[in-house]
């Protein structure tokens, strides 16, 4: 149970504060509501091209990670496709520092030709580190391509192109600063050793004389359901051939994200699982074999994700894979595999209270999400699923009729 | 009043840290526990660490053969139903070696604590390191070293280490994806045999430790044989590192993968403080040296770190960074330019106290939290050292001058003595 207690300012911003007097530090999490699903389709891994740029500077403070660092904390922040958070881990008598460099640059950020100039070329170096300069690197640009055709999810959050972030212009940096990092589209948490009464003086003298702007508003695309399978086989210098099997889920509000998660878990989580035990140590075929969901806002994605040892078995590894999905679908579940897992996601959330960051992360995510009492509702969500439900989610979730099919296959030597 | 925003809030000196309480005993059969009471949450993490790794083994790949196929049974339970009970009760068992040391590592809620514990103490005590499991384990582990030895990330950190400490050195030696495919189960059993259950090793319990928990766990515990340790001290040639640079091919084009290095010292070392300062200005945080002007002046590299790798016999310094192939170059040039900027001239008064509160920032984050404080301990106490040893380190670096930081960096990172490899 996470308490905790929220404030909205005058311009919009919403402020939430959870007190943990146990811990010498404070978290300090600003999350913008501004993520890749946010971007025209020619301007693609902007929203992360502009994570970097926040830390270019603003009116006031030529170099953010100076006055951190001096008050003895750490930064960071991090991009997907439905937000951008930055947060501040410091010790607590230095919280003022955190909030004067997120407010300043909240306020007004300090744009040049040159900060942009040197964060296109760090964006673009961490392109080829991640996508270009790894085997598998690009998988998710092709499942992404792949799982949507209509939605903004069809692009991965670096960005579809490399040449999108190096055309990008001051003037459209400055208009996506003005478009969606506002007050009225951000939440400010507090976390760690602080005072409710204290945290909300801070904020306000902080951020209260912040302008708040118009938001555009967001108008998706709603991916139409999927009619076909699909597959897409990638020669490339990889050393094993690997296989991706996605499939597309419910979105992070409905009940069946819950399953789709409990599912996975039950597939693939831990030694126990069935994938662990039936493929993984069972068969010779698999060198990695995993089972995840995406994970976000809108409708996801369902994936299993496995490397194979010798790829002239191929065909068998795919059908050990469909062979144990077809259990479920016809056997389902047993009530203490299914028990199993729901403990498994009560321990994990009591885990993840343990750490202040990730209690101020997790609150400002609910509360983009549009509910932050869900934070503490998550356990009795998932202790609610039945064994019915597992099956059934199987069945119309991991439909071989629309499966969409990546294949790494090994170049010749 | 309006705020004015030019002038920064007051910074408060980091001067004093509080160190979390730590408690030690040991149990009638003479195991040392180190209990580290603390946090709101009914969690607790028990790990059972050994002298057992790399330095120790008998042969390279023991240790780490011995803590992949330690949960893989016992004379009374399959891997599986090991598996079964650990996920069913929610808690994760995890086994893992390093390089001095090899442990096994639960954390459980209170409430399942009474279950696991029977199973954490079979695993501990009566591994079988079945024949068939181990060869699949094998198999699988040589078909994961494939792959990364298809990153030249891994790849120049495979040639830098190995050339700091000697290809046959614990802490130098590469592994090759056929080696694992030679493996038995005698090897992970005479790993048992001499390195776990002796008179080194140690337990830490950390997280929120009612009086009820502690005596649970004390009283299984107390169960274990502690065998008297038989293993000598092996004893290495000490290894001189000859400057030298390499080349390699590596099998992605789009970057280089770049690293710097040279063998350094353990924490025991009196230097060692005044290198950790040292290593931070230049590489260590993200305000370095090294990342303002490879990152945020010339925009060459996502990223660049120097750090201190230290072990508990030997520590080696090295910098890394991957970067275009065109700029790589100019990269090595101005590593070399900033380790001499800091051999030349002092550093401002203004960024030694930067450097300085940040590690003291640093410290009060890896003491939040009972879990992450046991990491620490686990690291000192392995090298020989205890939690005293913190305080100590932590005045060192506190009051590291300016004028040392400058000797430190003319005496220890001499840009002729460091070894550089590319990929």
């Amino acid at each position: 149970m996470i308490e905790y207690k929220e404030h909205i300012l005058r311009n919009g911003l919403k402020l939430i504060i959870h007190e943990d007097h146990s811990s010498q530090l404070v978290a300090v999490n600003v999350l913008y509501k501004v993520g890749s699903r946010n971007e025209e389709v020619h301007k693609t891994g902007f929203a992360h091209l502009f994570e970097h740029l926040m830390f270019g500077g603003s009116q006031n403070i030529k170099d953010f990670d100076g006055p951190i660092q001096l008050a003895g904390g750490e930064n960071n922040a991090f991009t997907n496709c439905d937000f951008t958070n930055f947060y501040d881990v410091l010790p607590a008598k230095n919280i003022e520092t955190a909030l004067w460099l997120e407010s300043d640059r909240m306020k007004q950020l300090d744009f040049s030709e040159e900060s942009l100039e040197i964060q296109r070329k760090v964006v673009v170096e961490e392109f080829k580190e991640t996508c270009l300069n790894q085997p598998y690197g690009d998988a998710w640009h092709h499942i992404s391509d792949m799982m949507y055709s209509k939605h903004a999810y069809r692009w991965p959050t670096i960005g579809l192109d490399i040449s999108h972030i190096e055309q990008a212009q001051l003037s459209d940096v400055k208009a996506f600063f003005e478009r969606y990092y506002r007050p009225n589209n951000a939440i400010l948490v507090l976390s760690g050793n602080i005072e409710y009464d204290h945290g909300v003086t801070l904020a306000e003298k902080w951020f209260g004389d912040i302008e708040s702007g118009s938001v555009p508003e967001l108008n998706l695309e709603t991916e139409p359901t999927k009619v076909v399978a699909n597959k897409r086989i990638r020669k490339a210098n990889v050393p094993a051939e690997s296989h991706y099997m996605g499939f597309n889920m419910p979105g992070r509000l409905e009940r069946g994200y819950y399953c789709c998660d409990l599912l996975s878990d039950i597939m693939a989580s831990g030694r126990s699982s069935r994938f662990y035990s039936n493929l993984y140590k069972g068969t010779s075929y698999f060198s990695e074999i995993d089972a995840y969901i995406s994970g976000s806002f809108d409708p996801g994605v369902f994936m299993i994700e496995s490397r194979l040892t010798d790829a002239s078995q191929a065909d068998k590894a795919e059908q050990a894979i469909w062979k144990e999905i077809k259990d479920i679908q016809q056997n389902g579940v047993s009530t203490e595999e299914l028990e199993k897992v729901k403990n498994k996601v009560e321990s994990g959330l009591i885990y993840s209270e343990v750490n202040i960051l990730n209690k101020a992360i997790s609150l400002a995510y609910f509360d983009a999400l549009g509910d932050t009492t869900l934070i503490n509702k998550q356990s009795d969500i998932y202790q609610s699923i039945t064994t019915e439900e597992i099956q059934e989610t199987a069945q119309t979730i991991l439909n071989p009729s629309i499966v969409q099919e990546l294949i790494y296959a090994p170049n010749e030597e | 009043m309006t705020l004015d925003r030019s002038i920064a809030p007051a910074i408060a000196a980091l001067d004093t840290i509080l160190i979390p309480q730590i408690d030690e005993y040991r149990l009638s059969n003479g195991i040392r526990v180190i209990e580290l009471n603390s946090g709101s949450q009914d969690i607790v993490k028990l790990e059972y660490v050994h002298a057992g790794g790399r330095y120790q083994e008998s042969q390279k790949l023991a240790a780490k053969l011995y803590s992949s196929t330690l949960r893989d049974g016992t004379s009374s339970r399959s891997s599986a139903q090991i598996a079964e009970k650990i996920d069913y009760y929610g808690a994760t068992l995890s086994s893992r070696s390093g390089m001095d040391s090899c442990s096994l590592i639960l954390y459980s809620l209170h409430k399942h604590l009474d279950q696991l514990l029977p199973i954490f103490l079979d695993v501990c005590t009566d591994p079988v390191f079945p024949e068939e499991e181990i060869r699949k384990t094998c198999v699988r582990s040589s078909e994961k070293l494939k792959i990364q030895l298809a990153k030249n990330e891994v790849l120049a950190y495979r040639e830098i280490t190995s050339l700091i400490f000697g290809d046959d050195h614990p802490y130098g030696y590469n592994t090759y994806p056929e080696q694992y495919l030679k493996l038995d189960r005698n090897l992970a059993q005479e790993h048992f045999d001499h390195c776990i259950h002796t008179e080194g090793s140690f337990i830490i319990i950390s997280g929120k430790i009612t009086d009820a928990i502690r005596l649970v766990i004390t009283s299984r515990l107390e169960q274990i044989p502690i065998k008297e340790n038989k293993r000598l001290e092996k004893v290495f040639d000490s290894y001189e590192m000859q400057a030298q640079r390499l080349n390699i091919e590596g099998p992605n084009s789009y970057q280089k993968a770049i690293r710097v290095g040279k063998k350094l010292c353990s924490r025991e070392h009196d230097d060692y403080a005044k290198l950790y300062v040292t290593n931070t200005v230049l590489g260590g945080y993200f305000g370095s040296r090294l990342m303002s002007s490879i990152r945020e002046e010339k925009g060459y590299a996502y990223g660049v770190f120097s750090m201190l790798d230290t072990m508990a016999k030997e520590g080696s310094f090295y910098i890394s960074t991957e970067v275009a192939i065109k700029n790589a170059e100019a990269t090595l040039l101005l590593m070399q330019k900033e380790i001499q900027e800091l051999q030349d001239k002092l550093i401002s008064k203004e960024e030694h106290r930067m450097v300085t509160n940040y590690i003291m920032g640093s410290f009060i984050n890896m003491l939040d939290g009972p879990f992450k404080t046991s990491e620490l301990i686990r690291t000192l106490y392995i090298s020989g050292l205890d939690f005293h040893y913190l305080d100590s380190l932590i005045h060192t670096i506190r009051d590291t001058s300016r004028q040392e930081i400058q000797d430190i960096a003319k005496k220890y990172l001499q840009w002729e003595d460091m070894s550089i490899v590319m990929v």
